[in-house]
């Protein structure tokens, strides 16, 4: 797939409020952002931001209180629940912040999973979900529960399972915390390389200052708006 | 996937699965063991009503049931008897005459009903606490009477004395007789002991003198399920001068008690399994609260909800189905040790007043197991939805975030 003019997502004037008893916080704050396909972008800004905040709302996870969302040409806030289920099974790749691995299924079975549930064929599954523990440095462990992997070893058993099936969009909250700074540049190397390779279109949003040398736009987030939006 | 997911899930808490089988196990032998009693206390009673000479369905000559005397009587001829009862279902049957009587000795007399029977066709039935305490049974070519042990007290007289037995004839005169006493008889139900005697049918019908006729075909099936279809059969065959009616008609009281414990039984069971129920919703509930950050990151990488209740439904219902099964091989065992009965003489005087056998066995029909276990796997299925659907309805991202 090549590169080309089609956005990815475009948010337009998003915003979130959170309320909480008489007090309200701007999650989302007025959000313009057009993202290309192919664009690889490190979302960062200080803690409470918004950054997961804004991954959620592309993934469909959170509704906005205003604004509109569009994920290629689907405009979230026009889909039904399962529909959203749906475009998120099939085309997005989601690295959570907090909680990721299905607990009672081994490092293989998590990552073939959503595979199953795409309805891909089981040879296939194998030979993808195989592939892609190797490559984010996980061979041999395919067997092992998520309790009996490290901080960092599950977290690049969510990273493998966010993009085996080379969604077009990947929403990655975090992928490099726990991980030490060799692990985290092969990760970052990996998810460089499919950018370049397939045009996968990435929002990665974190703390990490090594991860905007292996993307092509940064853009940093302050109280719930865009502060600066750089292209490479 | 799901599958496997579900089957890990149910044993991520051990005791807790453990404890939620044994308790569907135990709620279920339970069940199929009351739902058994039940029905070996009805058949007891039910035996005992038809055993005790009626018959499953009998035949009359009309208006005998308003007036049961000799002047409604029946002939059975031999072709048409041969006619009627070449019936697969049918186990055996019996002529009998049976009017109002009385019985005399040197010092008392009692009314009776006088039963003229072929003694080898109605064996009487020794679970019913039937037992000859003197001389020996009636024989189709014995020319004397048989009387109850009570009945002989009452009158003051004892094996081998001569009564009269007095009944109006078919002429409508006085027929009268003495009969020397052969047999006396023990039976858990008194009123029978003291109100029943017995002659060969051949000298009945000499002494009343009706040749061969007969107030009372009695008919006895090996399957009494399908009474009515044989009723109708028979009554077909026999024609309208006879009634052919089943026991439930004849004993009406009876059919109605039978009748309400079999809807009485049903009650039993969903009142057990509702209890059951509560515990059930309860544990699974904290089940998928514990749960509750997995199953939003299912929902948030895009598992359809209709999968989580699937997935959650499935792991509930493998266990309620494993403790089905449980339960179900438990109450065999259980019900095996209870297939002989249990001889319940010691209190056989209260049972015989409500009309039962002194030997309560346990029978299960295939249609109780049947119902039970679909009652449990329905209500089951009600049980298990619930939860999980409300579990599918959970927002994501916040079920993502209870860490
Ligand atoms: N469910 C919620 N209820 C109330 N407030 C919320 C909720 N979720 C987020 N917020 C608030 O919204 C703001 C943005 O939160 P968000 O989680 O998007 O920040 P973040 O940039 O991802 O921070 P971090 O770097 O710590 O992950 C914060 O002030 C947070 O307290
Ligand atoms: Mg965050």
């Amino acid at each position: 797939m090549s590169i080309n003019n089609q956005p990815a997502v475009v948010c337009e004037q998003v915003s979130k409020i959170f309320r909480q008893g008489s007090s309200q916080v701007m999650g989302l704050d007025q959000v313009d952002i057009l993202v290309k396909a192919g664009d690889s972008i490190c979302l960062s800004g200080p803690s409470g931001s918004g950054k997961t905040t804004l991954l959620n709302a592309i993934g469909g996870l959170a509704k906005p209180d205003s604004g509109t969302i569009t994920i290629g040409e689907h405009t979230l806030s026009s889909m039904s629940d399962s529909e959203r289920a749906h475009l998120r099974l099939h085309q997005i790749g989601f690295v959570f912040q907090s909680y990721n691995l299905v607990p009672v299924l081994s490092a293989l079975e998590n990552v073939a999973f959503i595979m199953e549930m795409q309805g891909r064929p089981k040879q296939e599954i194998d030979t993808l979900a195989h592939a892609i523990l190797n490559r984010v440095g996980l061979e041999g462990l395919y067997d092992r529960k998520p309790g009996q992997l490290s901080g960092g070893q599950q977290q690049r058993v969510a990273v493998a399972r966010a993009i085996v099936s080379n969604p077009t969009l990947v929403l990655a909250d975090e992928p490099t915390a726990n991980l030490d700074s060799q692990t985290a540049i092969q990760l970052m190397e990996l998810f460089q390389t499919l950018n370049q390779e397939s045009g996968t279109t990435f929002i990665i949003a974190t703390h990490d200052t090594r991860v905007n040398q292996f993307t092509n736009r940064q853009i940093v987030m302050q109280d719930g708006r865009i502060e600066s939006d750089n292209r490479a | 996937m799901i599958a496997r997911l579900a089957w890990r899930n149910l044993w991520r808490n051990k005791e807790r699965s453990l404890l939620m089988i044994t308790a569907v196990a135990i709620a279920v032998c339970a069940m199929l063991f009351m739902v058994a009693m039940t029905r070996g206390f009805m058949q007891g009673i039910l035996d005992s009503g038809i055993h005790n000479l009626p018959g499953h369905i009998q035949a009359h000559a009309n208006r005998y049931l308003d007036d049961p005397s000799i002047d409604h009587r029946f002939t059975l001829t031999s072709a048409s008897l041969q006619n009627v009862l070449t019936n697969a279902n049918i186990e055996h049957w019996s002529q009998r005459v049976k009017v109002p009587a009385v019985v005399q000795s040197e010092y008392a007399s009692q009314g009776v009903t006088l039963l003229g029977i072929e003694p080898e066709r109605e064996p009487q039935d020794p679970r019913l606490g039937y037992k000859i305490v003197a001389g020996k049974n009636l024989s189709s070519d014995s020319a004397g009477i048989l009387i109850g042990e009570r009945l002989a007290e009452k009158l003051e007289t004892e094996l081998g004395k001569r009564i009269v037995l007095m009944t109006q004839s078919a002429e409508g005169g006085l027929a009268e007789r003495g009969y020397r006493i052969v047999g006396i008889y023990q039976t858990t139900f008194a009123a029978r002991e003291e109100g029943e005697v017995y002659l060969a049918l051949e000298q009945s019908q000499t002494l009343l003198g009706v040749d061969d006729q007969i107030s009372e075909l009695a008919i006895f099936t090996s399957d009494d399920s399908d009474l009515e279809r044989l009723q109708t059969e028979l009554q077909t065959k026999l024609g309208s001068y006879i009634d052919v009616l089943r026991w439930d008609q004849i004993d009406e009281y009876l059919g109605a008690s039978m009748k309400t414990m079999s809807g009485f039984v049903f009650i039993i069971v969903a009142v057990v399994f509702l209890t059951l129920s509560f515990a059930l919703v309860n544990t699974l509930i904290m089940a998928i609260f514990e749960r509750t950050p997995e199953i939003g990151l299912l929902l948030a990488l895009g598992l359809r909800p209709k999968a989580v209740v699937l997935a959650l439904t499935l792991e509930s219902m493998v266990m309620i189905g494993l403790g089905l099964i449980l339960g179900n091989v438990l109450a065999q065992f259980i019900l095996l040790g209870f297939k002989d009965g249990v001889d319940l003489s010691s209190v056989a005087e209260g049972l015989a007043m409500a009309g039962a056998s002194p030997y309560l066995s346990a029978q299960l029909r295939l249609s109780d197991w049947l119902t039970t276990n679909v009652l449990v796997l329905i209500l089951g299925l009600l049980t298990s939805w619930w939860p999980a659907r409300r579990a599918a309805r959970l927002d994501p991202i916040e079920a993502l975030q209870k860490t």
